[in-house]
């Protein structure tokens, strides 16, 4: 089996075939991945300037981190709930798209961050508050996750853009008509008759199994 | 119909490829501070947040991040909306979400303000952190429902 039947396989489970084509609950969900990233995502930032000694200098480093944790863990939760549905629904799409698979690396980089630095600063941050300056552990450990997190939030926007190199395959134009059409392709100046005449034409000849 | 007389062609956002999406970049990053750094003061008006610190502390302390991440989420959404002003002016989720912008841009700086920094922690303070989470989530959904109306 080739990736591209497995990608099939998946995104054609009935309760991913049906949340792909529900018009109200596929920009639903992607909303809500969009919302956890201003709710949640915001709270990461704040925490990574406050370990660079940028932001928040007044606040004890233990009670941002203490205080934050439950709601980044729940904003995790939802955060990748809402991306499987997301990525599973349009597997065909996302399974060869390059932005796509990047940020699945960087997003496994923001794991082995936290990890990495779980012991030295994560989990010491009261000893942290009780040295006279911040350790360069704790800045390295801001930094690096402010640019992988930064990276991930760039890579989801990026995936929309991504372009097939070579022919494009039927599915994905089909997809790509509804919104994801590069922009300055998109016949969205066109009356509404046109915009669908424009769409079709794009599509090529042969076109089996749709 | 409202008719504008600009080359939509002339605009960097619609002829460099890599423009529309770093703006767009930008736009979600700044949302990210400005949204996120409001929701820090809101879990903690809700008592579910950093326990040392009052919201009062909070708010001082994040208030320049907030106004930073506002400038920025503003400056790229002007620039957005640039790229094809009709389309967005008579966009039902558009219209929807600049009321909505404004409405949370002004509660912010004066309700949320104000009872985040009176350190009243009743029923009041849980009321106005949950109306400001779900006005600034609000705000985010019509951004998005703007690609599907």
């Amino acid at each position: 089996m080739s990736a591209a039947e497995i990608s099939h396989a998946i995104q054609s489970i009935g309760f991913l075939t049906d949340f792909r084509e529900s018009s109200l609950m596929y920009p639903v969900i992607m909303s809500t991945h969009l919302a956890c990233i201003a709710l949640f995502g915001g709270m990461i930032l704040m925490t990574d300037l406050r370990l660079l000694g940028i932001s928040l200098t007044r606040v004890p480093l233990a009670d941002v981190i203490d205080g934050l944790r439950i709601w980044k863990r729940i904003g995790l939760v939802v955060m990748i709930f809402c991306g499987l549905m997301l990525a599973l629904s349009e597997m065909d799409k996302y399974y060869a798209n390059t932005y796509f698979q990047i940020k699945m690396v960087v997003l496994l980089l923001a794991g082995l961050q936290h990890l990495a630095f779980r012991k030295s600063v994560y989990n010491n941050a009261a000893a942290i508050d009780k040295m006279p300056e911040l350790p360069g552990v704790a800045k390295l450990c801001g930094l690096t996750s402010l640019i992988v997190w930064i990276g991930i939030l760039c890579l989801g926007r990026w995936i929309a853009y991504y372009e097939a190199p070579g022919k494009p395959d039927a599915a994905q134009l089909v997809g790509s008509v509804r919104q994801e059409m590069p922009r300055q392709k998109m016949p969205r100046h066109a009356e509404p008759g046109v915009a669908v005449e424009a769409a079709r034409v794009q599509v090529p000849a042969a076109t089996p199994g749709l | 119909m409202l008719h504008l007389i600009y080359d939509l062609n002339a605009n960097p956002l619609n002829s460099n490829e890599w423009a529309f999406p770093l703006t767009e970049c930008f736009h979600i990053a700044a949302f990210a501070f400005s949204v996120g750094t409001i929701a820090v003061v809101d879990v903690n008006m809700l008592g579910i947040g950093l326990r040392k610190t009052t919201a009062a502390q909070l708010v001082k302390d994040t208030g320049i991040w907030t106004l930073l991440g506002l400038i920025v989420v503003i400056t790229s959404g002007l620039a957005i909306f640039s790229s094809d002003p009709i389309h967005y002016y008579y966009n039902k989720s558009f219209r929807f979400k600049m009321f909505a912008l404004l409405a949370g841009i002004v509660y912010n700086y004066t309700i949320h303000r104000k009872v985040a920094l009176s350190g009243n922690s009743s029923g009041a303070s849980v009321a106005v952190a949950a109306v400001s989470i779900l006005i600034w989530v609000s705000i985010v959904f019509a951004g998005l429902f703007i690609a599907f109306i």
